[in-house]
């Protein structure tokens, strides 16, 4: 099994964390979590943001858009806010979903009539949706919106170093430093918030 | 073999077609075209134009009936409207008021 | 012979159904379907319309909202275009959804707060 990134229970993190492996969230986290491996949200958890992975697995709470190449799952005490977009979906009695939901990626229709081709920008209930034309979990963020810091959330496994944050998926991008300093910062250490 | 039931709790008012032996406790108000068999139970009550080859009428039919085999109103049966079928039974203590066309 | 309500794998019914008690739908229902009761959707079933019910268990191709008073359950095989309204709601993850689920959520304000949520 991959290794995994915790954000503990308790912090504060404002800004978009990436991890390229399993990710626990059992803090609060404001900002888009992205993986590309599972997001796990236990009961305590809290995220205001996107959440995009293969797997979202939720036991507290989502404020803000879900899409997983492949499950989302709600459990008897997780509630989402927002859309869902995933292979699967399942939703176990108890859980709370407040949103638009479409999974399974193709149209439902009773009676057959012929498929639509696919548009991006329809929200109509007949839209096709299918997970390839997800992108990539794990993703640079978008010039404009680097505005926060950014942390990436290192392997737990291999010691600390000082690597700047473009050499670890090649993106070939540059992004802000914090503190100007070059170092990748361990999510565990982090109490950061900020107020809005 | 699989069957259509209404129970006498349930309205549907429209139209049923298909070929599941249909019968009827509840109340149907449109059209009925079943290919095998319709009955309308005693405690049913069909405002409806009915076409099958069998049509049993325990309750109450209000509406024009066609079979292509037979036609049976049973005893305590009430229908009102024409009746169309090569054999036509009407049990005594039967209700029944229209026209009979037993010719193709 | 009452509290009996099945549509069969060959029927088509066009119109709107009301009542009471159980109802398996195995055909094809083009309209609502009002029931103060238990709605059973087989995996065959292909229903167009609007369903409301105290509790509806899907198992058929749905075109329409779903809402119940009591709980939806969508099977493995489901699959629903339209909205789910309901208390309790479950979904198996071999089930298909493209619509809006509306519930009632309760989202804890404060980050401390979280672990005292019931």
């Amino acid at each position: 099994m991959a290794s995994t990134s915790v954000i503990s229970s308790g912090q504060i993190i404002d800004g978009v964390v990436q991890a390229g492996e399993d990710l626990i969230v059992d803090g609060r986290v404001v900002g888009r979590v992205e993986s590309s491996h599972s997001v796990l949200i236990t009961a305590d958890g809290i995220v205001e943001a996107s959440v995009r992975a293969r797997e979202v697995t939720v036991h507290g709470v989502i404020i803000g858009d879900v899409v997983a190449t492949d499950d989302v799952i709600v459990t008897a005490s997780g509630q989402v806010q927002g859309e869902i977009r995933a292979k699967r979906l399942t939703l176990e009695a108890g859980g709370r979903i407040c949103g638009m939901v479409v999974t399974g990626g193709e149209p439902v229709s009773a009676t057959p009539r012929p498929r639509r081709h696919q548009s991006t920008h329809a929200r109509a209930k007949t839209a096709t949706w299918s997970p390839a034309d997800l992108p990539l979990p794990v993703e640079p963020p978008m010039a404009d919106e680097v505005e926060r810091p950014q942390i990436s959330a290192p392997r737990r496994k291999k010691a600390t170093r000082k690597t700047s944050p473009r050499g670890r998926q090649g993106r070939g991008r540059a992004t802000p430093k914090r503190s100007g300093a070059n170092e990748v910062v361990e999510v565990e250490e982090i109490v950061e918030s900020s107020s809005d | 073999m699989a069957e259509t039931i209404i129970g006498n709790n349930i309205t549907i008012e429209g139209d049923i077609t298909g070929s599941d032996p249909l019968t009827i406790h509840g109340t149907v108000r449109g059209s009925l075209q079943i290919d095998d068999l319709v009955t309308i139970a005693a405690s049913g009550h069909a405002e409806a134009d009915i076409e099958s080859a069998t049509i049993e009428v325990a309750g109450v039919v209000e509406g024009n009936v066609t079979a292509s085999d037979k036609i049976d109103i049973k005893a305590g049966g009430r229908l009102i409207g024409d009746v169309r079928a090569p054999r036509v039974l009407i049990a005594d203590g039967a209700s029944f008021k229209g026209n009979i066309n037993m010719q193709d | 012979m009452e509290g009996a309500n099945v549509i069969g794998a060959d029927t088509l019914i066009q119109g709107a159904i009301q009542g009471r008690g159980s109802l398996l739908v195995a055909g094809r229902v083009r309209g609502s379907i009002t029931l103060e009761g238990e709605l059973e959707t087989a995996a065959g079933a292909e229903i167009e319309g609007e369903v409301s019910v105290d509790v509806g268990r899907i198992s058929g191709r749905h075109q329409g909202n779903v809402r119940a008073t009591s709980e939806v359950i969508l099977n493995a095989g489901a699959s629903v275009s339209g909205d789910l309204e309901a208390p309790i709601i479950r979904i198996s993850p071999e089930a298909t959804l493209c619509g809006h689920i509306q519930m009632n959520l309760e989202i804890p304000r404060n980050p401390g707060s979280a672990g005292r949520r019931r």
